[in-house]
């Protein structure tokens, strides 16, 4: 990558949009997944927690791993299996679903976490009043749930943003096409340019602050802030 | 308005286990007993909120549980307004909102069988607007609920119960955790809701007043089991073990007002003073009377400051926790005083004789508000 501002603009673009569209691809099932494992007991709900975390503590470049087996020619997803080509390998497909498969289990633990915070007999409430389970679940248990399920998203975008080793093995490091702000600066780094590394390392450090920020912001209780607007 | 209720719960708890076999019509029923003896367990089975082990639930013609069958009513379908002793009002909605948001659910098929209430079929509109202003909530509508007091959040969570047109109240300690002032102020709504809406209410306490005040039944729980039930004061006046907690409730009409005082001419025939209240001449009032501030003379006595002197006949005696409660018959109510072994034993009260009840007409406290 060169340092003009046009290749600034399409690097943070391509970073932006691979985040985003890992977080969306990830949200609803993190989001399932973390409502199921706060509210319900099922068999074999262990095997689902230890599966989810996987990801969490297995190194990415595994999870890349495995991803490439999945999708290679001769993988379960692979062309010769389907008939077709889903197009994951070395596109920015690829690297959005290898984002969002090392972001899920970050987003879905925490989402875990925002629905365990909602007093169940809040829900058992709306049953009393005449709500069926859905409407229970919109009106009551995901408003309340609201700050924490955000909180949630944005760590799993702030992870987004910082992912690199799934993401270099499914999609490569193509400038322009799969190089996002964290492959750039290895890339810059392996070229020899410190100094531009540097600045991408500025940049990555600009939206790291502003996404904790928000993060610590959603995670503060809603009270002390009435408290303090009323104050 | 009454509905029948049939329960018969085996349910494990920490230090035992509740079992309970009910059948009743319930009309205002309290369910009376220390903390801890299972009355919160009750009244959530009645809800499905907790799942027995065994047991068996009917209000009126609806089934809610039967275990042997493998019958579980959903929660949602049981027309069941159930105000728990936290509220768990949804803080993220407006007085309104909270209100409104078991409103206008529908009535199946088999409705018409269910329990009657007054609220039956009256648009959920009509139902909410006379809930507001039986309560007072016209002016907290638009509040978030966070920002109400104690008492505004009671009147809520009772309001929100219901307007979801439910078949049956169940109240679990409106008074529990609030001061004496509040309980005070959340007295007179309950009375005023029993009486403006006919629907069939079961009333946790704890509280002898409030459960004479309020509950024509009364079933007193302890360690899980039934251990009385019957008509309230009666049942009350042979279970309780604090003579303290014993009060008269009597139920008449302002009949006239000087200066200071009101009279108030009580259903069983007999007047009372009353320090004045803010109810107009003609309007309902409760009274309530603690036992421990009346005295007895055994002759008519003479130059009181007292403003009340009632003569009745000793119905009873009977020894409560260091005390002896007497029970008097005047015209066709029945009224409890506390007084020492002592003094039973000096003035000889005995049953059938005639005997005069000394008070003050501030002793009087009128449970209704203007």
């Amino acid at each position: 990558m060169n340092g003009s501002l046009e290749a600034w603009i399409d690097l943070l673009m391509l970073t932006a949009r691979i985040a985003i569209g890992a977080v969306a691809l990830a949200a609803v099932p993190a989001l399932a997944i973390g409502y199921l494992l706060a509210r319900r007991e099922f068999v074999g709900k262990s095997l689902v927690e230890g599966f989810v975390a996987l990801p969490l503590v297995l190194p990415p470049t595994a999870v890349g791993y495995l991803l490439l087996e999945l999708f290679s020619r001769r993988g379960p997803l692979g062309a010769e299996n389907l008939g077709f080509d889903l197009g994951v390998l070395l596109t920015a497909r690829g690297a959005m679903i290898a984002t969002s498969v090392v972001c899920l289990p970050l987003i879905s633990r925490t989402a875990r976490a925002a629905f365990e915070a909602v007093d169940p007999r809040l829900e058992s409430m709306g049953r009393s009043l005449g709500l069926s389970r859905a409407a229970t679940f919109l009106r009551i248990t995901l408003p309340l749930a609201r700050r924490g399920l955000l909180a949630a998203l944005a760590l799993g975008f702030g992870r987004a943003i910082g992912e690199f080793g799934a993401t270099v093995i499914i999609a490569g490091n193509i400038p322009g096409r799969t190089q996002t702000l964290s492959l750039a600066i290895f890339a810059e780094i392996q070229a020899g340019d410190d100094e531009f590394a540097f600045q991408l390392v500025l940049v990555a450090s600009a939206i790291a602050f502003v996404v904790t920020y928000w993060i610590e912001r959603l995670s503060r209780p809603a009270s002390r802030r009435t408290t303090r607007a009323g104050a | 308005m009454s509905v029948r209720l049939e329960c018969s719960l085996r349910i494990p708890l920490d230090r035992f286990a509740l079992e309970v076999d009910l059948d009743l019509d319930v009309d205002t029923l309290a369910i009376f007993g220390a903390s801890g003896s299972g009355k919160t367990t009750l009244i959530e089975s009645i809800a499905g909120w907790r799942h027995p082990a065994t047991g068996r639930v009917r209000v009126g013609e609806s089934t809610f549980l039967d275990t042997d069958r493998n019958v579980e009513l959903d929660p949602c379908e049981r027309r069941v307004g159930y105000v728990p002793q936290d509220l768990l009002l949804f803080e993220h909605l407006t007085v309104e909102s909270n209100i409104r948001i078991g409103a206008g659910r529908e009535r199946g098929a088999d409705g018409g069988s269910r329990a009657a209430n007054v609220t039956r079929s009256a648009a959920p509109e009509s139902i909410f607007h006379r809930v507001v202003s039986v309560l007072e909530l016209g002016g907290l509508l638009h509040r978030s609920v966070l920002t109400l007091s104690g008492g505004e959040r009671q009147r809520v969570a009772l309001a929100r119960a219901l307007c979801s047109d439910p078949d049956i109240l169940l109240l679990d300690e409106p008074f529990g955790g609030v001061d004496v002032e509040l309980r005070r102020r959340i007295l007179p709504f309950l009375l005023r809701l029993r009486d403006s809406f006919a629907i069939p209410l079961i009333f946790i306490s704890h509280d002898a007043t409030e459960v004479q005040a309020l509950c024509r039944e009364i079933v007193v729980l302890e360690s899980g089991r039934v251990i009385a039930k019957g008509p309230t004061t009666a049942t009350l006046f042979r279970t309780s073990r604090q003579a303290a907690s014993f009060d008269n409730i009597l139920c008449g009409t302002i009949v006239s007002a000087d200066g200071a005082t009101q009279t108030v001419r009580v259903d069983g025939g007999f007047d009372l003073r009353v320090t004045r209240t803010d109810l107009a001449l003609g309007q309902a009032a409760r009274i309530a009377l603690a036992a421990d501030d009346i005295l007895l003379a055994i002759e008519p006595p003479h130059g009181l400051s007292a403003r009340n002197c009632v003569v009745g006949r000793v119905a009873g005696l009977r020894a409560i926790d260091r005390h002896v409660v007497v029970e008097v018959s005047v015209g066709h109510s029945t009224m409890f005083v506390s007084v020492t072994p002592e003094a039973v034993a000096e003035l000889t009260v005995a049953a059938e004789r005639p005997i005069w009840m000394v008070f003050k007409s501030s002793s009087c406290r009128a449970l209704d508000v203007a």
